[in-house]
């Protein structure tokens, strides 16, 4: 694992507070990140653990001028878990290509969506292709091929 | 021509007619079952049911090396995937995409899309120079808004009437007064060429020294 630590913390920007989104940034900001966490709507702060010391910010994480007023520009890590695809693909690609952030994690629903990423170092995690393979370990079911 | 339209209501329709008059070869992806009924009945070409957002989609309506793809999506993101698809897997000559955040036109440009079209970006930006200088009279951009051209009318108040072009001493070095009509008739300046009111200067410059270039021209602003 890369850590980058400018002053001592690293700084990491969510873009979305679902159900994923939420529990990274409850759990990251418990060990001693600095978090911001974005959604569009607020209701969706209600998710964060109490612990939660980071900031919340109402607003649409594509538009390029909502990343900047989050200091998007100084942040270490990038992870995007908002819940369209296309959306999670555009705030990726801003962070990695226009803001040049070198460690982008996002979330994709649709495998297909890979060749999309193809030129960039953004990094994605399949939520179907996790459960393929926990399936497969807790079934005991072996696959030649998994369509994932 | 090769062309696909994707997404879109009442600006896809109107779309696919004027380039069906054209001669060209229209292929139409939208998402809405009751939509596609209607173009189906209206032109006889393929529309594909589905959301164009989908490599599948993108697979079946047989995309591959079209000459152009439209995205016409009401969400920006949308509109990038597809056009992003379209390049990437399916070697899509051009795209074009409409935007509806203009600061998105910058975004797509840096992603790789190039022609964008935001009604709202074209439209602030007319406005916006149509109401900060009173002699402007037309402005145009061009390579990817690097160069501008501009328009301006020389009125009494000018201070700039009656000098000769070389004694403009402010004028930036990325800047040239191509072309004066005076009274219909067009004159290729030189350096003695002398201004006069009621001049029209056509005026190319990079973007960067416009309003300086502008500046220059105003109203009671002396040399």
């Amino acid at each position: 694992m890369k850590f980058i630590k400018h002053h001592g913390y690293t700084s990491i920007l969510i873009a979305g507070c679902g159900r994923l989104g939420s529990c990274m940034a409850s759990s990251l900001s418990q060990e001693g990140f600095d978090v911001t966490v974005i959604d569009k709507d607020e209701k969706a702060f209600r998710r964060l653990r109490e612990t939660f010391s980071g900031f919340q910010v109402i607003g649409d994480a594509s538009d390029l001028d909502m990343l900047r007023s989050c200091g998007i520009a100084n942040a270490d890590i990038v992870v995007v878990a908002t819940d369209s695809d296309n959306v999670n693909c555009m705030i990726a690609q801003i962070a990695n290509m226009i803001f040049h952030i070198q460690q982008v994690y996002i979330r994709l629903n649709d495998p297909d969506k890979e060749e999309l990423l193809k030129d960039t170092n953004i990094q994605a995690i399949y939520p179907a292709k996790l459960s393929m393979q926990e399936f497969i370990r807790i079934s005991h079911i072996q696959l030649k091929e998994m369509y994932a | 021509m090769k062309i696909v339209v994707a997404g879109g209501r009442n600006k896809a329709d109107f779309l696919i007619g004027s380039l069906l008059e054209k001669q060209n070869e229209v292929i139409v992806i939208n998402d809405e079952e009751s939509y596609c009924a209607y173009l189906s009945e209206k032109y006889n070409i393929p529309i594909i049911t589905g959301n164009p957002c989908k490599r599948y989609i993108l697979e079946e309506a047989d995309i591959e090396d079209a000459d152009i793809l439209i995205a016409l999506r009401p969400s920006d993101a949308d509109n990038l995937t597809i056009c992003q698809y379209a390049k990437k897997s399916f070697h899509v000559k051009k795209v074009v995409a409409t935007i509806a955040n203009p600061k998105n036109v910058k975004v797509f440009r840096s992603l790789g899309v190039n022609t964008t079209i935001s009604a709202t970006y074209t439209i602030s930006k007319i406005i916006e120079q149509a109401s900060t200088i009173e002699n402007l009279v037309n402005s145009l951009t061009l390579a990817h808004e690097n160069i501008v051209m501009s328009e301006l009318l020389l009125t009494k108040d000018c201070k700039v009437i009656h000098h000769k072009i070389k004694d403009l001493h402010n004028m930036p070095a990325n800047a040239i007064i191509c072309c004066i009509l005076r009274k219909l008739q067009m004159i290729v300046p030189n350096g003695d060429t002398e201004l006069l009111e009621q001049d029209k200067l056509l005026i190319l410059s990079d973007s960067q020294t416009q309003d300086s270039v502008l500046s220059i021209f105003s109203q009671g602003v002396s040399l």
